[in-house]
């Protein structure tokens, strides 16, 4: 093996040790759900944030918590509200009495995992304001900027039904989000263990198995993960067929997509697949890390046209039939 | 003459019956899950070989559904001279639809009536955890006097000997005006096995280029080839996860299984880790591809 690569994945076996504990730790409180809580992992490897989308009483929220509590950070959870306003959220200059001065009151913003639950039901004003903050990681109260800390990473969950009263994220604001996650309802195993779990009178806790510090350095290593020609060719490939499906010999998608995947879709796909191989402690990149993360990456990316929605074709459909299609290098 | 004409009618008549219930299926079907059970001809003659189809087909997760397969068809005059098994896998507005498919060659043993007997097939739904079982009807078939043996179609006979006449003929007067012997086809055909092994044969001689990512890319390409070939299962848009599990699906050997996953891993490791193979590495792999053709080809 290539001796820069061999180094590598000797260096992801030390770093990736936290791996284990804190699935095992996460494991005590949340019972299956795997998906959710190693695309969790993987936005926390790849510094991008994450849109949980489910029914209600899915563990969405209690994930987010449990993986805040396995790690040392700071940790805010902010209910959206349609009453909620911006500055509850980034904080706001208040008077002071003593020396008649206005001093910055910073907001729940100000930690390193967010828990936006429900973030469909506040007016796009919030949207908008954390989403500036997601992108830009800093926020200016008054006159004065403030750098976010680090690792920041914003997990967002919203409910696909009770549309009533709601706020859509629009598209472009969903772009930000890295990842999309349907999570889906669990086995009747799990739903025994659930009953068992749940219903002693004593929730679960889990403890802290590792800090910030352990993260940052770990995105270092995921950072230089090796990601060949050929595979990059590929996202690109898989990119591109969102936007020309044609030139793909994908004819029966022409019409069906009004908007492709942007170039963050891109720099997401290849992120997330060299956290993916983090996860696997592999030093480099191959197609199975792509295709297991690319529906995740894709799935908000694509607006369909009025001619998919009436014949009940997703955006789901359409990536799938591009994975279908796009010959895997 | 009338009487000719009359076996003429009565033979078309047969002959668009049979082709009429040529794609004959009789379905069960329980949920979503269906059984489908068909011969391409039911009334074959003694010498023609008879397709039994034998189809199940069901949406959603893979694991829902536990199967017990169903047993070789009970056959009456009929013998089963072959068999294999397909899965495929389809997705249609987020449902995805699988597809195993049994696939029986059947032999007539003797002319008179024969049959399929019934197809029966018990699963559980994992979810529910409710049994269900399908069961097929029988198929009739009846076996007709092979060409040779009949005594009804002098008329065709006769005709077919005109066609033949008139066609030789033809090429004997144009091979004389283009002056040259008539070429036939000489070539075998050569076994799957055997031409991937060809194939692989050719990759070593292009080793001495030094391209080895090329040299790998072409043994994953032989050996995804000849398993699209073999097991039906597209490789080209698939990765080697995918390969393997759709491996096991079909509940190929797990010793196979295990030997391609190596083959796969190593052409991997060089495509996308950019690993630089020794000399040992190059031979190893080609020995291990050309190994696992040999082996299937016994």
């Amino acid at each position: 093996m290539n001796e820069e690569i061999k180094a590598l994945n000797e260096r992801i076996k030390e770093e990736s040790s936290f791996v284990e504990a804190l699935t095992a730790e996460m494991g005590k409180v949340i019972v299956g759900q795997k998906y959710m809580v190693d695309r969790l992992l993987v936005g926390l490897l790849s510094n991008g944030h994450i849109l949980l989308e489910g029914v209600p009483g899915l563990a969405k929220t209690l994930a987010v918590k449990t993986l805040s509590a396995a790690i040392r950070t700071k940790f805010q959870r902010i209910q959206f509200t349609p009453d909620l306003l911006p500055a509850d959220l980034i904080g706001t200059m208040v008077y002071n009495q003593k020396t008649g001065d206005f001093i910055p009151k910073k907001g729940p913003i100000f930690a390193n995992l967010i828990l936006a639950d429900e973030i469909n039901r506040a007016p796009a004003k919030v949207q908008s304001a954390l989403l500036e903050a997601m992108q830009e990681r800093q926020v200016t109260i008054g006159e004065d900027t403030y750098p976010l800390d680090d690792p920041f990473l914003v997990l967002a969950t919203q409910n696909p039904i009770e549309q009533e009263g709601t706020y859509p994220l629009p598209e472009a604001q969903v772009d930000r989000f890295m990842l999309k996650l349907k999570i889906g309802y669990p086995n009747k195993k799990e739903e025994r263990e659930i009953i068992e779990r749940m219903t002693k009178g004593e929730d679960p806790q889990a403890d802290p198995v590792i800090g910030p510090e352990e993260i940052i350095r770990a995105r270092e290593v995921v950072s230089s993960i090796y990601v060949d020609e050929k595979i990059k060719n590929y996202i690109i490939d898989l990119v591109f067929a969102t936007r020309n499906p044609e030139s793909y010999g994908l004819d029966e998608l022409k019409g069906l997509i009004e908007y492709g995947s942007s170039p963050r879709a891109s720099i997401y796909l290849t992120t997330a697949s060299r956290a993916h191989a983090f996860l696997r402690r592999r030093g480099y990149v191959t197609p199975e890390d792509v295709k297991s993360i690319g529906m995740d990456v894709l799935r908000h990316r694509i607006i369909v046209t009025y001619e998919a929605e009436a014949e009940e074709i997703t955006a789901e459909d359409i990536i799938q039939k591009i994975f279908n299609k796009i010959e895997v290098p | 003459m009338a009487r000719q004409v009359a076996k003429l009618g009565s033979f078309f008549i047969v002959g668009s019956l049979v082709l009429l219930l040529g794609n004959l299926s009789l379905y069960a079907q329980e949920g979503k899950v269906s059984l489908e059970v068909g011969v391409d001809n039911p009334r074959p003659t003694l010498n023609e070989k008879v397709r039994l189809r034998v189809k199940l087909s069901w949406e959603g997760d893979s694991q829902r559904y536990e199967f017990s397969w169903p047993e070789e068809p009970k056959c009456r005059n009929l013998q089963i001279v072959g068999n294999s098994v397909t899965n495929q896998q389809t997705a249609k507005a987020g449902v995805t639809n699988w597809v195993k498919e049994f696939d029986y060659i059947l032999k007539p043993i003797e002319e008179g009536e024969g049959g399929v007997g019934p197809v029966s097939l018990t699963y559980t739904d994992l979810q529910t955890e409710k049994e269900y079982s399908l069961k097929s009807r029988a198929i009739g078939i009846e076996v007709l006097p092979s060409p040779k043996e009949g005594k009804g179609t002098p008329l065709l006979f006769i005709l077919g000997f005109f066609v033949v006449i008139g066609g030789a003929s033809l090429s004997a007067l144009l091979v004389r005006k283009r002056g040259k012997p008539p070429q036939e086809p000489t070539e075998e055909p050569i076994c799957l096995e055997r031409r991937k092994l060809q194939e692989l044969e050719e990759v070593r001689r292009g080793r001495i280029s030094g391209d080895f990512k090329a040299y790998y890319s072409s043994i994953a390409q032989i050996l995804r080839e000849y398993i699209e070939e073999k097991y039906g299962i597209g490789t080209k848009e698939v990765t080697t996860y995918d390969i393997i599990n759709s491996l096991r699906a079909q509940e190929v050997d797990e010793g196979e299984v295990k030997t391609v996953e190596e083959i796969l891993a190593q052409c991997d490791l060089v495509k996308f880790a950019s690993h630089q193979p020794s000399e040992e590495d190059l031979d190893s792999i080609w020995l291990a591809t050309k190994g696992y053709l040999e082996k299937r080809e016994e």
